[in-house]
């Protein structure tokens, strides 16, 4: 076999990419036996790889290795098989007395997660709140400076009505 | 919260972890991205698959620093994709719609070459030679 012909073959790529067949896996591990320069090949076509990575990367955004950690972390308090129900653990086979029963759902941590749409729709809240608490005050002073302008009127009425009375 | 501060640092002390997260996270947010085409949904993915190498031995760990091997380790933890020809630009621009078909369908969806190959009608060995062409531009195109 023609060493170059086959390093061009692309049967290299395909197999640091994962997408060649066994049987091209199995011949191209023992031709890196007899021909080191397949193993350079192979080393320089996954630092290629890398690089083509690093062109399509994007940063992640601030806050991200936190959120992996709190991930992480809520994995050690609550490993999968903790975290599941009784039920579940036993296999889906429940005793007469789970029968009925409602699962339970309420978490150990004091800690929620939301979906980050509640921001806006709290925001949404907040922002029409004091809306509200703004006209409330507004009709609150309209109502009372008429009630003042109706007593004001009765009181005129009531002085009209003696000065009639008195002539 | 305390206890968090500590976990948290614990992780932070995880060298290889660390390691893998200092030098990959970005490479592998904008693979993820090509993949799912949403970002909060790459975020979220990117989440799970450290949360996963976290759980694996130390000495595994040591082997995903290395960017192939990371690749294919996300590819197992991910749903299968389908290839869609979607235009991606970058380093994906010189490539003709069958280099980027073929090359797209082994880097983001893990399929075989016979599987292109039945898919394009063309037979393996054309498959890996539009494979070889489509690396060998887009490392030319990356090395600028």
């Amino acid at each position: 076999m023609n060493i170059k012909d086959y390093l061009e073959s692309g049967t290299l790529e395909a197999f640091v990419l994962g997408s060649a067949s066994a049987a091209e896996a199995d011949e191209l591990q023992q031709l890196k036996v007899k021909h080191p320069e397949i193993g350079y090949a192979l080393d320089a076509i996954e630092a290629d790889l890398e690089m083509i990575a690093q062109h399509m990367a994007i940063m992640p955004p601030p806050g991200m290795l936190e959120r992996i950690e709190d991930r992480i972390h809520e994995l050690k308090r609550h490993p999968v098989a903790e975290r599941l129900p009784d039920q579940l653990r036993d296999h889906g086979q429940r005793s007469e007395k789970d029968k009925g029963q409602y699962i339970e759902v309420e978490g150990a941590s004091s800690h929620m997660r939301i979906h980050k749409i509640w921001r806006w729709i709290f925001a949404a809240v907040f922002i029409l709140g004091k809306i509200f608490l703004g006209f409330a005050i507004y009709f609150y002073l309209e109502n009372r400076q008429a009630r003042e302008e109706v007593k004001e009127l009765k009181r005129e009425i009531r002085q009209h009505h003696t000065i009639i009375g008195q002539q | 919260m305390l206890e968090l501060e500590q976990e948290r640092k614990k992780i932070r002390e995880n060298p290889d972890l660390q390691a893998i997260y200092n030098r990959y996270s970005g490479m592998l947010l904008g693979y993820l991205t090509e993949i799912v085409k949403d970002n909060r949904k790459a975020e979220d993915h990117l989440v799970n698959i450290f949360s996963e190498i976290s759980k694996l031995p130390p000495q595994q760990i040591q082997q995903l620093f290395n960017w192939n091997r990371l690749r294919r380790f996300t590819l197992l933890q991910l749903p299968p994709q389908n290839t869609i020809l979607s235009g991606r630009g970058g380093v994906h621009a010189v490539l003709s719609n069958e280099q980027q078909y073929v090359f797209d369908s082994v880097y983001y969806s893990n399929l075989s070459l016979a599987e292109i190959a039945e898919r394009i009608g063309q037979r393996e060995e054309t498959v890996r030679k539009i494979l070889k062409e489509a690396f060998n531009l887009m490392k030319g195109k990356s090395e600028y």
